[in-house]
């Protein structure tokens, strides 16, 4: 009974990383094959570390896995924002079909920095200084 | 089917047939970030490879170096994504 349910969670967590290297394969776009990989990744690595406590019904050896699970559960969706917003700052090519970037003009014509209205706010300073000393 | 069958034929081969897929995208990718994301899914099929192997051999001190590697892909994400957003491509 124990070893049947090792095979399901082992085949499953096999075939989530399966899918996750055809969607990165086949994925037309930066972001689509990035939120293909991660959620498969995610899912398919913890199921297999799943089998891998039951099989071995030992504590330590769960405590490790729900360390490793919970570590990736955390840092996985926030490796792929960093490497999505870097992307899109670099401007990456976007799918034809992509339906809303909302991202889109939010950001400085350098990429480096969103717009918030300040830089214009200190040329009409700096420019309005330059109007004043000239006028007296 | 035993447990080390299963292994051995399926989960294996699996595994590394999808690393092969992941190394067609690492060299094919036609910008950086393409690369990167292929790496980081690498760490992680490797995570799960290296859990297989542990159930495979039956020897459990294996599994503490999943735990290093998820770290190490972390890390390395961020190191690249914060130099890439500094420098650029170049």
């Amino acid at each position: 009974m124990k070893e049947a349910i090792v095979i399901f969670f082992l085949v499953l967590g096999t075939i989530f990383i399966f899918l996750a290297a055809v969607g990165l394969l086949k994925m037309p776009d930066v972001f689509l094959r990035m939120s293909a990989s991660t959620i498969a990744a995610t899912l398919g690595v913890s199921s297999i570390l799943t089998a891998l406590a039951i099989h071995f019904y030992d504590f330590g050896i769960t405590v490790h896995v729900v360390g490793t699970n919970l570590f990736l559960f955390l840092t996985v969706p926030v490796g792929a924002h960093l490497m999505g917003r870097a992307a899109h700052k670099a401007n990456y090519k976007q799918w034809e079909n992509t339906v809303v970037d909302r991202l889109k003009g939010k950001y400085e014509k350098d990429h480096h920095s969103p717009v918030s209205g300040l830089k214009e706010k200190e040329e009409s300073l700096n420019s309005s200084d330059e109007t004043s000393t000239k006028s007296v | 089917m035993s447990l080390n069958n299963i292994l051995l034929y399926f989960i294996l081969p699996v595994l590394s047939l999808s690393m092969v897929l992941i190394f067609i995208r690492v060299i094919k990718g036609p910008r950086l970030m393409d690369r990167v994301v292929a790496l980081d899914l690498l760490v992680i099929v490797g995570i799960g490879f290296i859990s297989s192997y542990a159930i495979l051999f039956d020897k459990a001190i294996i599994i503490d170096v999943s735990l290093i590697l998820a770290l190490i892909a972390f890390l390395s994400t961020v190191a690249f994504t914060y130099y890439y957003e500094k420098g650029g491509e170049e």
